[in-house]
């Protein structure tokens, strides 16, 4: 790890908690490492601000959740993305890109 | 819909307060122990991987209360805490407690009691058309109790200038009814027949008295029933108007039904229930003979021709008023006040 973890971006965590899970169900311990894996270990998570989204998300009906056996055969939470969750990550990502490009945009001129 | 969906895993959380706790202690500690097995992999001592996963993801216990304070549960949960401990630490006061109750108490007591007064005499006004007009006009005599008497009043309507429908009212009449085979004392009202023009009344059924049917002494009984006493005597029968009834056993017949809401112009005070006209003065007061100077028992209101500032019509009633009366031999001085 060359970079020390840094923060998210404001408002960013319940959309990456979303697109981990439209690849598979997974659980909390398991969104935290696919989240540091995917960015090369610039996002380190903390259990607080994960669970706070966790229980967020679930009262939002975005991700639902059910306790099922894992690969080591221990119990554990497993958050699934509903419907809603699908198009709200679409949607999400869409504004995401709009406002990423003219970010980029601004900074670049000058 | 997602508004419901926070409610109901708020109150879920309330309600299952020890599931949903232990639910979470259990996804954490395994979130916790994953992450330590991970570090162990790595050649660590379980001491050492369990201290390491505490400072990088912080403990199970911070974790929880982070978790637990942000839903919109945690603050009504911490207010029923709040509760219970000042209601404990109350109880171990009882000195305190009474001290304190009594204080609360004696003060709200106070205040109730203000305002009512306040209320009466200060906030409600008359139920008329254009309250804001309405004077009442005051004789210094008497006390400055301010009462009139009918040959004064009759003077005064011809006479005055500053206000329109000058109206006499002697509201608080005791009179004995017998009416449709029962018989008690109600609280009536001897009114002149401006009264119901000057408030801006409609008769619910029927009419009131003309100007017509008040003035000549003694020759008109005719009289106006109130909503409730209506439907009380009469259960609310619509072919009463012209019927005969008794008035401190005088027969009187009925012209009219007041509006439900209307219950007279003395706030606060016992509700009129029938009105008859000043001209039958003598079956409604039976302690001076009502037609004489000195029979002083009307009250006077009358409406202001303009909506003027209080202050200003004062001065004018009080200017105007005493010039009238300065052409009569009683020498009354009277003044116009704000009613």
């Amino acid at each position: 790890m060359a970079d020390k973890p840094s923060d998210l971006v404001q408002g960013t965590l319940d959309m990456l908690i979303l697109k981990t899970l439209a690849l598979e169900p997974m659980h909390g311990y398991g969104i935290a490492v696919r989240l540091e894996q995917m960015s090369k270990g610039i996002f380190r998570l903390n259990a607080g601000s994960l669970f706070v989204a966790f229980q967020r998300l679930q009262r939002d009906g975005l991700i639902k959740s059910e306790w099922k056996a894992t690969e080591n055969s221990r119990r554990a939470k497993y958050y699934v993305l509903t419907e809603r969750g699908r198009k709200r990550l679409s949607s999400e990502t869409r504004e995401w890109g709009r406002q990423v490009a003219a970010i980029a945009r601004i900074l670049e001129t000058s | 819909m997602s508004l419901l969906r926070s409610i109901a895993g708020g109150l879920r959380s309330l309600f299952r307060k020890e599931q949903v706790s232990q639910e979470l202690d259990e996804e954490l500690g395994i979130f916790l122990e994953m992450a330590a097995q991970e570090k162990m992999k790595e050649g660590m001592s379980r001491k050492d991987a369990l201290r390491a996963v505490r400072l990088e993801r912080g403990s199970l216990e911070a974790t929880k209360e982070v978790v637990r304070a942000d839903g919109w549960e945690s603050l009504l949960d911490t207010c029923w805490q709040d509760l219970r401990y000042g209601f404990r630490v109350l109880c171990r006061n009882p000195g305190l407690t009474s001290v304190a109750v009594l204080t609360a108490a004696l003060g709200i007591a106070a205040n109730v009691t203000v305002f009512s007064v306040i209320d009466v005499l200060f906030l409600r006004s008359v139920p008329a058309k254009n309250p804001e007009r309405l004077v009442r006009i005051l004789s210094p005599e008497n006390n400055g109790e301010g009462y009139f008497s009918v040959p004064e009043f009759a003077y005064l309507r011809e006479q005055s200038k500053t206000v329109e429908d000058l109206t006499a009212h002697y509201s608080t009449a005791p009179l004995y009814v017998s009416a449709n085979g029962e018989t008690g004392e109600v609280q009536g009202a001897v009114v002149s027949s401006s009264y119901f023009s000057m408030l801006g009344l409609r008769p619910y059924l029927g009419r009131f008295f003309t100007p017509g049917e008040d003035s000549v002494a003694d020759r008109d009984a005719v009289a106006v029933f109130g909503y409730g006493f209506w439907q009380r005597i009469y259960d609310g029968d619509s072919a009463i108007i012209g019927k005969n009834f008794l008035v401190n056993g005088h027969t009187f017949s009925i012209v009219g039904i007041m509006p439900p809401d209307f219950h007279g112009v003395e706030i606060g005070g016992v509700p009129n229930e029938i009105w008859i006209p000043t001209m039958m003065i003598r079956v409604g007061y039976r302690h001076c003979d009502g037609f004489q100077r000195a029979c002083t028992i009307l009250s006077l209101m009358g409406a202001t021709k303009e909506k003027l500032v209080m202050f200003v019509v004062r001065l004018i009633g009080f200017v105007v008023s005493d010039a009238e009366l300065k052409t009569t031999k009683a020498q009354r001085h009277t003044r116009c006040c704000p009613w």
